[in-house]
């Protein structure tokens, strides 16, 4: 019997979307699965124009779009010997786009060493770290066909610490205020800021506007100046005619032919609550390192009886969240942060080695950050409102250092189905166990005086040091890695060096799920070059690149 | 608790019976003539909360967010309307949940804000229940029972009131700030927090909600509010000490 498509995509994020895109331009029926809904009404029309977010805190307060702790709920403990409880976890975005409507639009490549970085630095003890089994070269195409598909603003050339590259698809934006200041006392240190390579447009570009500088963006953007890939990728796919878009439609488990050897498609839930299924030839997962271990683990079978894919049972292991702190910057001036993008500077040189001895490698550095009235205010104590409220130099005179720090892959860190909370369509949740690597907290100690250096060099009156997950009890990153590492050996490892599972011929992962290592830089825009490689390989295994012609 | 039963019996007739206003809003605003006062609490047409029950709403959000200038504080913004709003929010159809987009309409283009957006299978499910409590539904119990916003207010506004009483021999709404502000200090906390929470999403969030009205908790705090479709341009961001 004919399947019902060439391709069935769970998930329309940031691997999703761009699979999609590749693929449906290559003439695949494509069924793209979205659990959330499509807050974007003219995305397959001839103009797109504007959207359902707005400048509007209240609504991403309500969750509008995003990852909802009473829809779906998470569970999450340090160790494993602990009891789990329900907690509002590492949240992304949940409708067409996914992750990439919410997001900064921060856009870095990875060094060639992150792909290297057991080669490149070593063994490190309670962690496995190891090589990537694709290199740099490998997956450089699969990033400049990414940046034009999506608009990356950026400046070649101005990150010494960056591979070589060609121009970006447009310049940089303006920046604001504040992070001039913290470029400028970067710069007075010797270290070199850049501007920061961002899904968001400096100009109008393939039909969408320029950025405004509304400074919103975490509201997902009004009028698609950010490249999310609801606006780029997945609305190419539906341009094409090949993409069938189900929004509001949860998928619930891969079906196996009765082998077990293959996928035959998706059992999910429509948007009336209907239990339906379809049929693909291949199967792509790509709801996020959370969402497709759980998804994953949801799909056993008799012949996969631990979940799809998890004969190692190492599907849900090695997750990593990136270990992000800052140095909190008060100046006596006004900045005001949330006038336009979040952050707009970066910078590598942790990244590298100094010289000195005892060198531990820290991550990429985003320069800026902002509050709003509703989040600032909500986040004080309400005793305390009348005079911070009124001070408001968290709100008008703020920035902010933050590192984004390699976050060591350690078995213990991993995804599970909880054995009793369940989540609106009666699945059980994603029960998280996460616990710090000594290796982290070496990289906060080290670098966090580093971080307030910059900050002080950049004239700041006041300088605090947090570490987010210490406040909060939680990592609250939105960078979601690991849970089915890509490698050779079938043993180790969930995927090939392709993203298809070593256990099922026909079924991809296209989301950070695949990251063996962290890296040292945010994963978006691995992830959607990643993504558009497996794409590539489905539709000419013989000669990939050729696709990207 | 006659509210929450309300909400119950349309519930389980399926959602198809719907009370519509002509307006997003139930109120109308301060000048409204059918507008009440009880003891200095202006009550809106229409609230979702009866009379008395909102003007204990209100004297809570002013002892958690009172004036203190330049900020306005929880009582001229309207702040127990913007709450008051939310527990009534299927009232109408489609429910007052999710504002629309793009734009507010205040700095050019139309106002879509206005125009709520009709919420998914799903996400009826999570509003229904936390808002009027799972009910025995089986469709909202799959983690248990949940108890509804609707009666955490009704609850936590009755203790306030008896321990105002038996303390004062006076209702909360009629107690001078100070009283109010001890009797909420001894409050349980995490029902402080969660009234926090709101008073402050009614004080700075956008009016389209209920809050905020005529932009006074912006204005108190010198922030410009939502920007689209002009946001800022170069000469302001380089400039953020200026306008």
């Amino acid at each position: 019997m004919a399947a019902d498509f060439d391709v069935a995509i769970v998930g329309s994020g940031a691997g999703g979307g761009v699979a999609a895109a590749l693929l449906a331009a290559r003439g695949f029926k494509v069924a793209l699965l979205e659990k959330g809904r499509n807050p974007f009404p003219t995305l397959a029309e001839p103009m797109l124009t504007g959207s359902l977010f707005g400048n509007d805190e209240i609504k991403l307060r309500r969750y509008f779009c995003f990852h909802d702790p009473m829809i779906e709920p998470r569970t999450f403990r340090e160790r494993a010997d602990q009891a789990a409880a329900q907690r509002e976890v590492q949240g992304l975005g949940v409708c067409v786009g996914g992750g990439t409507v919410h997001y900064d639009g921060d856009s870095p490549r990875v060094q060639a060493a992150d792909l290297r970085l057991l080669s490149t630095f070593g063994r490190v003890d309670g962690a496995e770290v190891v090589d990537w089994p694709i290199s740099y070269d490998e997956l450089a195409p699969y990033y400049d066909w990414t940046e034009q598909l999506i608009g990356i603003q950026g400046a070649a050339g101005s990150d010494p610490f960056a591979e070589s590259r060609g121009p970006y698809p447009m310049p940089p934006g303006y920046p604001p205020k504040a992070a001039l200041l913290l470029a400028e006392g970067a710069r007075s240190l010797g270290y070199h800021p850049h501007p920061m390579p961002m899904a968001i447009n400096s100009v109008a570009y393939r039909g969408r506007p320029a950025c405004v500088d509304c400074g919103f963006c975490r509201c997902g953007c009004p009028v698609n100046a950010k490249g999310s890939t609801a606006v780029t990728a997945v609305r190419d796919a539906l341009l094409t005619g090949n993409c069938t878009l189900l929004a509001e439609c949860c998928v619930t488990a891969v079906e196996t032919e009765p082998s077990g050897e293959r996928a035959s498609g998706v059992r999910y839930l429509d948007r009336h609550g209907d239990e339906c299924r379809l049929t693909a030839k291949q199967v792509i997962l790509a709801a996020n390192a959370i969402e497709t271990a759980r998804l994953l683990l949801a799909s056993s079978s008799a012949a996969h009886p631990d979940g799809l894919g998890n004969r190692s049972g190492l599907v849900g292991r090695y997750l990593m969240f990136h270990t992000v702190f800052s140095a909190v910057a008060l100046f006596d001036k006004e900045l005001r942060g949330y006038r336009g993008r979040i952050v707009t500077h970066a910078l590598a040189d942790f990244t590298v080695s100094d010289g000195s001895p005892g060198f531990v490698r820290g991550g990429y550095v985003e320069l800026g950050g902002q509050l709003q009235p509703v989040e600032e205010g909500a986040s004080y104590p309400w005793l305390l409102h009348s005079a911070l409220m009124k001070d408001g130099r968290f709100r008008r005179n703020m920035t902010t250092v933050s590192m984004m720090g390699e976050d060591m892959p350690v078995a213990g860190n991993r995804v599970e189905l909880d054995p009793k909370v369940r989540d609106v369509y009666g699945r059980p949740v994603a029960r998280l166990t996460y616990q710090r690597h000594p290796h982290d907290q070496a990289v906060i100690d080290r670098y966090s005086p580093k971080l307030r250096r910059i900050a002080e060099a950049a004239g700041a009156s006041s300088v605090m040091d947090v570490d987010m997950a210490r406040q909060f009890g939680v990592p609250e990153t939105k960078h979601l890695m690991g849970t089915a590492r890509m490698g050779a050996d079938p043993s180790s490892s969930i995927t090939d060096p392709w993203c298809r599972l070593h256990a099922l011929e026909n079924v991809w992962i296209a989301d950070g799920s695949v990251f063996p290592t962290s890296t040292a830089f945010n994963p978006t825009l691995t992830q959607q070059a990643l993504a558009a490689r497996t794409a590539a390989y489905i539709a000419d295994p013989a000669n990939p690149l050729s696709v990207l012609e | 608790m006659q509210d929450a039963q309300n909400l119950s019996r349309r519930t389980f007739l399926g959602g198809a019976v719907v009370l519509v206003c002509s307006s997003p809003l139930a109120g109308c605003g301060p000048q409204d003539p059918q507008e009440l006062k009880i003891g200095p609490w202006v009550i809106p047409p229409k609230t979702t909360f009866a009379p008395e029950r909102f003007a204990q709403l209100a004297a809570l959000f002013d002892a958690l967010i009172p004036a203190d200038k330049p900020l306005p504080g929880a009582t001229a913004t309207r702040a127990a309307f913007y709450l008051d709003q939310l527990l009534g929010a299927f009232r109408v159809n489609p429910p007052r949940i999710f504002a629309g987009g793009p734009y507010s309409g205040r700095h050019g283009g139309a106002d879509n804000f206005s125009s709520f957006q009709r919420l998914t299978r799903v996400e009826e499910i999570r509003w229904r229940t936390y808002l009027e409590g799972s009910l025995g539904i089986p469709e909202r119990e799959f983690n248990g029972p949940v108890k509804g916003l609707t009666e955490i207010y009704e609850e936590n506004l009755e203790a306030l009131e008896a321990a105002a009483q038996a303390k004062r021999q006076r209702g909360f709404a009629f107690l001078p700030f100070d009283e109010r502000h001890a009797l909420v200090g001894a409050h349980d906390p995490e029902f402080v927090n969660l009234a926090y929470q709101h008073a402050v999403e009614g004080t700075y969030g956008d009016p389209v909600y209920g809050g905020n009205k005529d932009y006074l908790g912006w204005k108190g705090i010198s922030y410009e509010g939502d920007r689209q479709p002009l946001g800022y341009s170069a000469q302001q961001m380089a400039n953020p000490e200026e306008g």
